[in-house]
């Protein structure tokens, strides 16, 4: 069986040249070609996203080819198949995923030999895509989509009457071709880096935080819709040494690889610092001589906190971050001001100013980057209060459901223009027992003690007897963790209750008891035993949970 | 050393002092105990650990204690413990029976005293 469509001429280098067919009609005249070469040369084009790129042309090629379709057809990752991607008269190509072989039909020899093909009557020639026929198409031209020597894809016109395209014709059809073409490599190169600073800025972000007893952590990022504008902004939260509970969120000015590159430096230089000890002011302070120090210029808004389950204080200095929202369990929202410098890197050397506030059981403190609340057309203020809405509609009993509240009515629908984080941390509710779960590792002991021993005063133990519950409860704890000794993170769970008959002290784990090892097997048991009324030890498959009681300052205690 | 706790060194009529001032537990124990070790000489015959100011102590710092004097006894030195009476860790310690690897003490000066004494034991001990 012959080839039907043809084209005239050999196919020359790069398939530019136009289809010629015998035909009555003049060449458009220099005027009116202008014009449509200008529709599609347009640099206005050139700030279009992709999609819209692609849609404005096929609209323009349309019209100045006066033809009925347009379509364009991309290359797929294995070079084999042709995909629909847009279509102007032809949707369904796209909507029904139509791909076509490498070589096959008429899109498919137009990308095996790089070269224009013309059809110009549709029943005598081999079509691969039903579509074209259905949709009742005459005539065919299509060209190559060419990027450094490659072919990418196809883009065809499709005529609902028989009819020819002259030189001028098939060369405008190959000059939009192209100009999609440099679309289409522009945008996945875009897309690479988009990539590249996505992952980036996931590696850096914690994939789980820190779980410290009496307060609950919860964060979300949410990356930029557009590739340019992904990376940035980030948080961090770290158990500090001494129990307490180092919190940051910042934004470094820009986007992309270089912000995401930017953000890992301040992310490892504030871990460094806030092990260290250092408090909020001065770490801001050190944190902004670190982006001085670098060769390229970086400026950075940042929030650092540190929270100390114990006294329930919140100590934080902001380098021109949005403030912190602390909310009450009451409901009662506000903003904490006061202590906010310049944003880092601005200027050689700061002082940041510290503010420490006491929070109440039950309330929670909530951090935002601007992405969450800034939009184009208007001022931070309606921002801010678009957010504190949004958390006291969450109803503000669980830090997971405040993050999730705040990004489902700051962020509506996806298309966020900027990245956006958000840190929520919420103060338990103070009450008669206590259930927290933690991190199986040393570093959180501090904080349970802490945690028991303060539930115990309030309970009415004495001095004597908050030692020894707590020494007992440590001990319990370091058996857990012992026991949760493996690979992966695990945690703990620590219960505490008050009833007539004392304090009941509960410690879970869920790793395989191990019996004591080393010169001194057993003395935890055994300081345990000494310290508490009552433990007990029950083992399963599923972990170990100890069980402590003791009566506590039985004069004062009301039930 | 951990903000939980910070160990204080200092000489008393050449015996080294370490104070342990705050709170040991399984997350510094081991902190902790480089410094009290890093306080020994090695000319002298022995340390003394003062707790009075020991305001939580639980068997990771107990522990080390016990190695302490371990460590201590290989080099014919001696661990003696100053707790006061009314410390806080006072019932621990004896619940433990911390006292058969350390001498306690109620007050610094009979713990000085105490490793002096030592001293006179062992004649050829490093001068």
């Amino acid at each position: 069986m012959g080839d039907p469509s043809s084209a005239p001429e050999p196919p020359g280098k790069g398939g530019r040249h136009p289809v010629e067919r015998p035909s009555g009609v003049e060449d458009l005249d220099s005027a009116e070609l202008l014009a449509k070469l200008q529709s599609i040369t347009d640099a206005a084009l050139s700030h279009l996203t992709l999609e819209e790129l692609l849609d404005e042309l096929l609209v323009r090629v349309v019209d100045a080819l006066e033809v009925d379709t347009a379509a364009i057809l991309l290359l797929d990752d294995t070079r084999e198949c042709l995909v629909a991607r847009a279509a102007k008269g032809l949707e369904e190509e796209v909507e029904r995923g139509v791909t076509i072989p490498l070589g096959v039909g008429f899109a498919g020899r137009i990308a095996a030999q790089m070269r224009p093909i013309f059809i110009p009557d549709i029943d005598k020639a081999e079509i691969a895509n039903p579509i074209l026929r259905e949709r009742g198409l005459r005539s065919l031209l299509g060209v190559p989509l060419v990027v450094e020597g490659t072919c990418i894809g196809v883009l065809h016109v499709g005529s609902l009457t028989p009819r020819t395209f002259r030189r001028d014709e098939a060369s405008l059809l190959q000059l939009a071709a192209d100009r999609v073409a440099i679309g289409i490599a522009h945008a996945r190169l875009y897309e690479r880096e988009h990539r590249i600073a996505e992952t980036f800025q996931h590696e850096l972000m914690p994939a789980a935080l820190p779980a410290l007893p009496g307060v609950e952590l919860a964060g979300r990022y949410r990356p930029a819709a557009r590739a340019a504008d992904v990376g940035g902004d980030w948080y961090d939260a770290i158990t500090l040494p001494d129990g307490t509970l180092g919190i940051a969120v910042g934004d470094v000015l820009g986007h992309g690889v270089g912000a995401a590159v930017v953000m890992g430096e301040l992310r490892s230089a504030l871990r460094a610092y806030a092990l260290e000890g250092r408090r909020p002011a001065e770490l801001a302070s050190l944190l902004n001589r670190v982006l001085r120090t670098r060769e390229a210029a970086a400026t950075a808004t940042l929030v650092y906190l540190v929270y100390d389950p114990d006294a329930r204080s919140l100590a934080f200095a902001s380098a021109g971050h949005v403030p912190p929202l602390a909310v009450g369990a009451d409901g009662d929202a506000r903003f904490l001001e006061a202590a906010s410098g310049p944003p880092l890197g601005v200027r050689r050397t700061v002082r940041y100013a510290e503010q420490t506030v006491e929070l109440a059981p039950g309330s929670s403190i909530v951090l935002v980057t601007d992405g969450l609340v800034e939009r184009p057309d208007e001022g931070l203020e309606k921002g801010l209060d678009r957010l504190v809405e949004a958390v006291l509609a969450s109803g503000g009993d669980d830090a997971d459901a405040i993050c999730d509240a705040v990004v489902r009515r700051l962020l509506p629908r996806g298309a966020a223009r900027d990245d956006a984080a958000i840190v929520v941390l919420r103060v338990a509710p103070s009450s008669d027992r206590i259930a927290l779960r933690m991190d199986a590792e040393p570093e959180a002991v501090p904080a349970a003690r802490r945690i028991v021993s303060r539930w115990l005063r309030e309970a009415g133990a004495s001095e004597a007897e908050i030692f020894d519950v707590t020494v007992a409860c440590a001990e319990a704890c370091a058996n857990a963790i012992e026991h949760s000794y493996g690979p992966v993170r695990a945690e703990i769970e620590l219960g505490c209750a008050l009833d007539a008959d004392g304090v009941t002290i509960r410690v879970s784990d869920f790793g395989s008891w191990r019996p004591p090892r080393g010169t001194h097997r057993g003395r935890g048991l055994q300081v345990m035993r000494a310290m508490m009324d009552a433990v007990d030890v029950r083992s399963s498959e599923r972990g170990t949970t100890v069980v402590l009681r003791r009566r506590v300052g039985e004069a004062e205690l009301v039930t | 050393v951990s903000p939980l706790a910070d160990v204080l060194t200092e000489t008393r009529d050449g015996v080294p002092v370490a104070r342990l001032q705050g709170q040991v537990d399984m997350s510094n124990a081991a902190a902790v105990g480089d410094q009290l070790v890093g306080s020994v000489t090695s000319a002298g015959f022995g340390l003394v650990v003062d707790l009075s100011e020991t305001t939580y102590l639980d068997s990771a710092g107990v522990n080390l204690l016990f190695d302490l004097a371990e460590r201590l006894e290989t080099r014919q030195q001696v661990l003696r413990l100053v707790v006061p009476e009314g410390a806080v860790v006072r019932r621990l310690l004896r619940i433990v029976g911390v006292e058969s690897a350390a001498g306690v003490d109620a007050t610094l000066d009979a713990a000085v005293a105490a490793v002096v004494e030592h001293s006179r034991d062992v004649p050829d001990a490093p001068a």
